[in-house]
Parts: structure tokens; C-alpha cells; sequence
């Protein structure tokens, strides 16, 4: 019979913790009944049995007898004089904990916006099977990708690829909502039947019935809320406009709301059949892209053979000549990060990796930051601690064991952070969510994955702030400890590099808040061409010729509006030159008020005339970006081959400066203006005398008389132009915040390093004093020493921010890139700063009464 | 009264002991399991062995190394004269003393 093997962890502890004149006798006792329990009643049985003895031999063996000697006895010393060390020092410690405390916290909020980003949709049980349609068309060495899918090809893909398991189209759907008499903007979407089965739902009451066919939608909890419905859903409905009437649809269940991680959260579910309904001419297209579609892939299914499958399918029913077309699939999870597809269709706006990085960035460095600072406060203690470790020494301590001592106190003040962390931390997320434009309840903080994240932050806290006391005090020797002799050589090497370290970290942080700060102002400055000032915007398809015209008669009737002009948004097509290539333009419908209403500068040639017919028909305005393009040296009266909407013989009239009608980050792209009848009007721009009184209700008042009951929505331009920099000025909000934290720990680090070493020598300077120094001189004798180290860390962290900034400049047209004035500014701040931190530190030393010091010892 | 109080485990080994000739760790705890209808654990019984060996009652000695024990050595265990007496003399007073509780009796439904 061969015998098993008892589990061997047990089996070395075993032997670990028995007394030597036990273990034979123990050892082979346990081994027999082993076996004997194995035969008798299953190795799962002896196994347990034989780990639950190994537990009691613990108690009998180990704890009483031989605890003398012992690491864990010593441990218990260590956490004494661990905190009787901190009480000592209590001003520097309170200090040092709170900015490690306060490091901690900011690279807790940094981790849990970066996991929060990045948990986005996993939270689906078939994340990882589910993806969306995507496509990319390429012709010569030019490729377009396109996010979202067709209405064809949402059917014919899963009816012939196998691997398809389930499918649901998604689409968002406008129109509004009506609430007892009022009406109000809403946003619903429409999936099909299998959208419940790809996806986690949870029905709250009901279900979703037969999706296949127009009848009843599923709404949120949340939607559930605003129209006041509790539990009980039976015979509840909901009323919605779209497509010019009142639509009626019965409520067939609730579903829990999806939270906030989610890239899709409709709050009204209604089917896929009531828009194609509605929309027959759009369902027999193949690049009709105007929807998403989400496939459950079977769990052997490779996404990337699917998606050629889905090409092979495309191109057996299609010809593009030319271009070269394929079908892609993106994973679910990568939808809320992946920057090389855009959102949209029902999927909500992406994160921005950008962002992600600068947080993260700034997260790690602040936790750099307060580490360095518990280092170098540590090891500036090393005079205090070198006898007590001499005498640990003489009394058998070996090198090991002063090394866990120092990691232990490391331990302690990281253990008093974390736990001060956490209530900085509930102090600042509300503001921090604000911050970056996020939700976070409080709850969030009391997950597990959270409490994972402040452990692990714990144990790296721990090693990086213990790691470079501990391996210096502990190598000290016996004699020169007792002596007093304080020689370590690299001592003072690494400490001044670690100081050198936060240097360059901070200024590296001013540096990027600035450059940040100032592309930000250049943008907020720059000249647009046109000018947003005192513009109300609206926004309402209109394309009834006779209503434009009395909408905006009505208009000009109100005391206070000036200029009303009407345009249609900038579209893009592409042009045929005379030379037989093609060039893409923008182009917009305008009237003849546009170039007056925002102050466009005309260069040449003339404004649109209403009273000549022909600037109906076949007048354009070009841009000077549109006549650079193409090179005309003499534009006004050339005609085009502009035919966008069947335009005949478009002829220029006159050229207009450069003006920014799309986002200021990029260049102004060739552009032309018409006024002839080709695109819907949709934004009323209304000049206005911003002080004329109860303006903005006669603008309602005309708006309702010719439009209710949609309702009024208005911007103001200016606003509308600050946040297209959304991006830049939460860039901006987050880089201040770190640099100020940065600047702060940084303060914290060189005030407990400059403070303990002046203390520990207190003494030189009385006797300095009392030969004759000058406070000025003591200043200079202490402070010069940090010039250096200043000088290096403002050229590594100048240099740093110099590469990054000019890396992230490169994404703007027009940017101011990373001037000398910036560096400047940097280097005037950190040394003003230094400098009143030393001062603060080095002030008793200055004016201290030598006798004080002297008579001691 | 004797000079030793023993406990109640002490005495179920010290009588499981003297049974044989000689016995050790696993064979006392399966004897005690047939007899007393109950599991216990080995650790348990090496604290009652070694208290039993330092009050003189059992004396021990190693034998020869076994497969089934993991080429480990068994640890014998033998009574001395003054473990046979102790357990004979609680024995015997618990045998006077039973003798005086009365063979029947109503409240005891017998």
C-alpha cells in the first residue's frame, strides 16, 4: 500500500513550531493516523483532521514554551518605541503623517477615477462576448472608420454568420416628454427583443413583453420616479411626441437603472420596430450608418474571424469598386477608452485618455512626493536613532531585525495616514467628483475593490517610504553607532537626490499647470474671426420658407433684438476643381445678417443682396482658407462646379477672413456660404442688446406662439464657445490641484528635513554665534547647500514637462508652444517657496540665544 | 485521597495504557475512540502522556522506524508500578462508592 502524503505547508509548520524533543514522536503519530483516517474515511476527512491538529499542536507546543526568542515578541517592541518616537517628535511627525496622509489621499481619488474609467460596461456578465459592429472603408491612401452599424446590417449579419448568438440594434431617439400638461426634452432609445438577454437588466416590476412589435416600453427606476410611478405598474403609460403627434405607449416593467459606469443607459426602452416603422426607406441600405448593433458571440467565437465572416457577407451582396471595405467588431469594454472610434447613436460620450493619464500622473507623483518626505524625515533622524540601534546591537539584534523594526514604524505612520486618508478623502469627493465631472457616491469609497486598492496602497506606502531608513539605520556599526560617529557613507548622497527628486517632481507639475493654463488662456484669446458677444442662440429645424420668414419678422418686433440671422450648420461635401481632383469643403446656408450678426470680416467682393435673384440660386460666399486651397488669384466672379443639392453655375461674390465654425484646436478648413434653399435652417443667431429688460421672455413668448409646445432652449454664444474647452479647462482644474498638492508635500519634506537637521545642530551654530556669525551668514551657511540641489531638480523637471508639454501641444493647430517665460515663472515660484520654507525652519536658528544651547550636556 | 488528583482524561489514558503491554499515540487514540464512542484529537492525548510520564505514572521508550509512520520512530508508552496502583485504588473507590447507590429505585424509573 503506498501511503499519502499529508498537506506539506502543514507539515512544515510542523515542524517549524515543535519543541525538537516532540517532533519524531508527533510527526509519526500524525502520519499514521493519517493513513488510517484515509482509509477509513476519505482523504478529505484525514486531511482536515490532520491540519486542524497541526493547529492544536500550536497551542500546546509553541506559544507557551518558547516565546523568549521570538519575532513576534519583538514585534510588540517595535510598535512601542515606534510610537513612543512619534509622541517625541510629535511636531515634525503630526506633520509628516498629515502629508503622507494627504499624498495617500490624492492617489486614492487618482485610483479610483482611473479604476471607475476603466471598470466602464464590465460589469456585464457576457462583457467579454459582447461587441459592436464597426466598419472602415479605404481608397488610395486615404481611410475613414465608421462607429455603428446599419439597419441592414444588424439583420442580415447575425441571419448568416453562426457565431452570432443574439443581436440587438440600439438607437437614440429624441423628441419629448409630457409630464401631466408639460412637455420637456427627452432622450429615449430603441433595441431589440434579444437587447435583454445580451445585456444585464434587472426588472424592478414587469417585463418586457413582446419587443418584436410597437406596443409598450420598459422605462428606469429613475424615469419611473419623474413620472411618479411607485410599485405598481399596471395600467400605467407614458406619452412622448416625435414625428409631430402625441404618441401613447403602455409601461410593460421597470428596470434598475444602469449605473453610472455604463456607456448606454437609456432611462425609456422602446422596440426596434416602432423607428423602422417610421423610417422605411432607411432599412434596405447597407451604409445607411446611423445606429449601433451589439452581437453576443458564441464562447468559442474569435471576434476577428466573425468580423471577416461579416466582410465576406458584405462584399457577396455589394460592389464598392474602388474601395476597399471591411467589417470590424469592438469589444464592449473598449468602447468608453478606445479613441479611435467615436460614441454617439445611443452610446454616451467616451472618457478621455488623456485625462486618465495626466490623473494618474499626478496621483503617483503627490504619493512620490509624501514617500520621499517620510524617507528623508526618517533618515534626518538617524543622530536620535543611531545609539538606540548600536544598543540593539550590543544586545544580540542582528541586522534583519533592526530592518524589520524600521519598516515596522514605517508601517505605523503609513497605518495612521490611511486612516486619516480616508476621512480627508470623504471630505474631498464631493468636490473632486465635481472636479472631474463625474458622480461618485460615497458609497464608492466602502467597496471592496476600493478597500483592495487602500491595502495595497498600505503595503506600497510601507515599502517605499520604510525600504531606505530601514537598510541605512540598520547597517550602522556597533562601535561607531556608540561613539557618535555619524560617517554613513551614500548617506547623504541619496538623501539629497531623494530631495533633488521632489524638486523635480513639483516644478515639473508648475511647469505643466502653466503651459496648460496659458494654451488654455491663448485659446480662450484667440481671434476667432468672429464675434460671440451679446449672440442668443436657438436651436429649431425649420424648413417652411413662409414660417422663416414671419418667425423672424416677430423677432425683429421685440425691444432689444437687433439681428436675427438664421443658418444651417456648416456640412462637408467634396468639390470638383477644374483640374479634374477633388477637394473637400465645409459649407453652410446662411442669409444675408450671418457675416453682420457675428462680425465677419468681408475681404473682397460683397455681401449676399436678397433682392437679386440669382444670390438666391447661385451666389457663394468662399472663406480665405477655400480660396487659398485652391489657388484662385482672382476669385470673386469665378464659377465653381459647387452642386451640392443640384446648385447650378455657383458663383463667387465675395471672400470672407477666416473663421473658426468648428472646434479652435484644429485649422480652419475651406468653406463656402450660400443662400439658396439646400440645407434646413437650424440655429437662429439673434443679436441682442443684453440690457434691454424681460428680453429673454418676449423671445420666449414669440418662440411659443410659433413653435409650442416644443420648448424654448437658448445658449448665449460666448458660453457655448468656453465649452467647447471642457477638456482643456478640467485638464487645467486637475493640473492646479496637483501642483498645488505637489508644492505643498514638497513643503511639508523640506521643512522636516531642514528642521531636524538644524536641531541636530543646534550647538555648531551657538558657537558660531558666539565667535561671531552674523544671522545673515548662518542663513547662507545653511541654505546655499540647497541651491544645488534646487539647480538639478529644476533641469531634470524642466526638462521632463518641456517633453511632455511640447508632446501635448502637438495636438493643437495653433498653440503657443512651451516658452522660456514658463520656465522662469517655475524656477521664481519653487525658490520663493523654498526659500520661505527654509527661513520658517532656519528662524530659531538665527536668532537663538547661544547660552541656551551651549549649557546643555 | 492520593497523592496525584487526576483528571478524568488522564485516568481513560492511564487505564487505556495499562491494558498492554506497551502502547503508543495512535493505538491509545483508536482504543479510546472504540471505547468511549468519541473522536479526539492526538495532540490531546501527547499532553496527557507527557503530564502522566512527569507524575511517574507511565514511562516511555522509543521503538523501531515504520513506513506507515513516515519512517518515523513510535514513541512507547508502558505503566510503572505507581500508575497500576493509582489506578487500581480510584477503581476500587469508585467501586465501594457505587456499591452504596441503591440497585433500585422509583426516581430512578428503574
Amino acid at each position: 500500500m503506498a501511503f499519502r502524503s499529508p498537506p506539506q505547508w502543514a507539515l512544515s509548520l510542523l515542524q517549524h513550531v515543535c519543541p525538537p524533543d516532540l517532533i519524531e514522536e508527533v510527526e509519526g503519530d500524525l502520519y499514521e493516523a493519517y493513513q488510517w483516517r484515509i482509509s477509513e474515511r476519505g482523504l478529505l476527512y484525514a486531511r482536515r483532521k490532520y491540519i486542524w491538529e497541526v493547529m492544536r499542536c500550536l497551542r500546546y507546543y509553541r506559544i507557551k514554551v518558547q516565546t523568549q526568542n521570538n519575532g513576534l515578541m519583538l514585534l510588540q517592541n517595535y510598535f512601542k518605541t515606534g510610537l513612543r518616537f512619534l509622541w517625541k517628535t510629535r511636531g515634525y511627525s503630526s506633520l509628516n503623517i498629515l502629508g503622507l496622509a494627504l499624498g495617500i489621499a490624492v492617489c486614492w481619488l487618482a485610483y479610483i477615477f482611473v479604476t471607475d474609467e476603466y471598470s466602464f460596461d464590465g460589469y456585464h456578465a457576457n462583457a467579454d462576448r459582447i461587441y459592436r459592429i464597426t466598419s472602415s472603408m479605404s481608397s488610395g491612401d486615404r481611410s475613414d472608420s465608421f462607429a455603428g452599424s446599419s439597419y441592414l446590417m444588424g439583420q442580415e449579419f447575425p441571419a448568416h454568420v453562426p457565431e452570432i448568438a443574439k443581436s440587438s440594434r440600439f438607437k437614440s431617439g429624441f423628441g419629448l416628454l409630457k409630464i401631466e400638461a408639460d412637455y420637456f426634452n427627452q432622450r429615449w432609445h430603441y433595441a431589440d427583443p434579444a437587447f435583454f438577454d445580451i445585456f444585464d437588466i434587472d426588472f424592478l416590476a414587469g417585463r418586457e413583453g413582446d419587443f418584436s412589435q410597437p406596443g409598450g416600453v420598459v422605462i428606469s427606476q429613475q424615469m419611473a420616479k419623474r413620472l411618479g410611478i411607485t410599485s405598481d405598474i399596471a395600467n400605467q403609460d407614458i406619452t412622448l411626441r416625435f414625428g409631430g403627434e402625441d404618441r401613447t405607449f403602455t409601461i410593460n416593467g421597470v428596470y434598475k437603472t444602469f449605473p453610472l459606469n455604463s456607456s448606454i443607459r437609456p432611462d425609456i426602452l422602446m422596440p426596434f420596430a416602432v423607428w423602422a416603422n417610421a423610417n422605411e426607406s432607411r432599412l434596405n441600405s447597407w451604409f445607411d450608418i446611423n445606429m449601433n448593433a451589439f452581437f453576443l458571440l458564441d464562447e468559442q467565437a474569435q471576434a476577428e474571424t466573425v468580423a471577416e465572416k461579416m466582410t465576406d457577407h458584405l462584399l457577396a451582396n455589394n460592389d464598392f469598386g474602388e474601395i476597399t471595405v471591411a467589417m470590424g467588431l469592438q469589444p464592449l469594454t473598449e468602447m468608453h477608452l478606445d479613441p479611435s472610434f467615436s460614441t454617439g447613436n445611443g452610446i454616451n460620450a467616451r472618457g478621455d485618455n488623456q485625462f486618465i493619464l495626466i490623473v494618474s500622473i499626478v496621483g503617483i507623483l503627490c504619493l512620490l512626493i509624501a514617500c520621499v518626505n517620510y524617507s528623508t524625515f526618517a533618515v534626518g533622524n538617524y543622530l536620535v536613532r543611531l545609539r538606540e540601534v548600536a544598543v540593539r546591537k550590543v544586545f544580540g539584534a542582528q541586522r534583519k531585525s533592526v530592518f524589520k523594526q524600521f519598516v515596522t514604524e514605517a508601517f505605523i505612520s503609513a497605518f495612521i495616514a490611511l486612516l486619516l486618508s480616508v476621512g480627508i478623502m470623504a471630505l474631498l469627493l464631493p468636490g473632486f467628483a465635481a472636479y472631474a465631472n463625474k458622480t461618485y457616491a460615497l458609497a464608492l469609497i466602502i467597496n471592496q475593490e476600493v478597500l483592495l486598492g487602500g491595502l495595497m496602497l498600505l503595503a506600497l506606502v510601507t515599502f517605499i517610504a520604510g525600504i531606505y531608513p530601514a537598510l541605512l539605520l540598520s547597517g550602522f556599526g556597533i562601535i561607531n553607532g556608540l561613539k557618535g560617529k555619524s560617517k554613513v557613507s551614500g548617506k547623504s548622497v541619496l538623501t539629497k537626490s531623494l530631495v533633488t527628486l521632489q524638486f523635480g517632481i513639483s516644478i515639473f507639475l508648475i511647469a505643466g499647470m502653466l503651459s496648460v493654463n496659458k494654451q488654455l488662456n491663448f485659446l480662450l484669446d484667440m481671434d476667432l474671426g468672429f464675434s460671440g458677444n451679446d449672440i442668443v442662440q436657438v436651436v429649431r429645424p425649420m424648413s417652411n420658407e413662409d414660417q422663416i420668414r414671419r418667425y423672424k419678422a416677430d423677432l425683429l418686433q421685440i425691444p432689444g433684438v437687433e439681428r436675427v440671422s438664421l443658418a444651417s450648420g456648416f456640412n462637408g461635401t467634396n468639390l470638383a476643381l477644374d483640374d479634374g481632383s477633388e477637394m473637400e469643403v465645409r459649407h453652410a446656408r446662411v442669409d444675408e445678417y450671418f457675416l453682420d450678426v457675428l462680425q465677419i470680416k468681408l475681404l473682397q467682393g460683397r455681401n449676399f443682396n436678397p433682392d437679386m435673384p440669382t444670390d438666391r440660386t447661385s451666389a457663394l460666399l468662399v472663406n480665405q482658407a477655400f480660396v487659398d486651397e485652391v489657388g484662385l488669384e482672382n476669385p470673386i466672379g469665378h464659377v465653381t462646379k459647387f452642386n451640392y443639392g443640384e446648385m447650378d453655375g455657383a458663383t463667387i461674390i465675395g471672400v470672407v477672413d477666416n473663421f473658426y465654425f468648428d472646434s479652435p484646436r484644429g485649422t480652419v478648413e475651406p468653406a463656402v456660404m450660400y443662400m439658396s434653399p439646400q440645407l434646413t435652417l437650424y440655429e437662429h443667431m439673434v443679436k441682442v442688446n443684453p440690457n434691454t429688460e424681460g428680453l429673454l421672455n418676449d423671445l420666449e413668448a414669440v418662440y411659443q406662439s410659433h413653435f409650442a409646445p416644443i420648448p424654448f432652449n437658448y445658449t448665449f454664444l460666448e458660453d457655448d464657445l468656453a465649452a467647447q474647452y471642457e477638456l482643456e479647462a478640467n485638464i487645467r482644474k486637475i493640473s492646479r490641484a496637483g501642483a498645488i498638492a505637489a508644492i505643498f508635500l514638497t513643503c511639508l519634506g523640506l521643512m522636516g528635513f531642514v528642521g531636524t537637521q538644524i536641531r541636530q545642530r543646534m550647538k555648531e551654530v551657538s558657537i558660531r554665534k558666539v565667535i561671531g556669525a552674523e544671522p545673515g551668514q548662518i542663513f547662507r551657511l545653511f541654505s546655499l547647500r540647497y541651491v544645488a540641489l534646487l539647480i538639478i531638480g529644476f533641469v531634470v523637471g524642466l526638462s521632463v514637462a518641456y517633453w511632455l508639454v511640447k508632446q501635448w501641444l502637438e495636438g493643437y493647430a495653433n498653440n503657443i508652444g512651451f516658452t522660456w517665460d514658463t520656465g522662469v515663472i517655475t524656477l521664481g515660484i519653487i525658490t520663493v517657496v523654498a526659500v520661505l520654507t527654509i527661513l520658517s525652519q532656519l528662524y530659531r536658528a538665527m536668532f537663538l540665544n547661544p547660552v541656551a544651547y551651549l549649557k546643555e550636556e | 485521597m492520593s497523592e496525584f488528583a487526576l483528571g478524568s482524561l488522564e485516568e481513560t489514558v492511564l487505564v487505556i495504557v495499562l491494558m498492554k503491554q506497551e502502547s503508543y499515540g495512535v493505538e491509545i487514540a483508536k482504543v479510546y475512540e472504540a471505547h468511549m464512542k468519541q473522536s479526539i484529537s492526538l495532540p490531546a492525548i501527547h499532553v496527557v502522556l507527557k503530564r502522566l510520564a512527569k507524575k511517574g505514572l507511565v514511562k516511555s521508550a522509543f521503538g523501531e522506524p515504520t513506513p506507515e509512520r513516515g519512517g518515523k520512530r513510535k514513541k512507547y508508552y508502558q505503566g510503572t508500578p505507581a500508575g497500576y496502583r493509582l489506578a487500581s485504588e480510584i477503581q476500587e473507590r469508585r467501586q465501594q462508592m457505587w456499591a452504596q447507590v441503591p440497585k433500585t429505585s422509583l426516581n430512578y424509573g428503574i
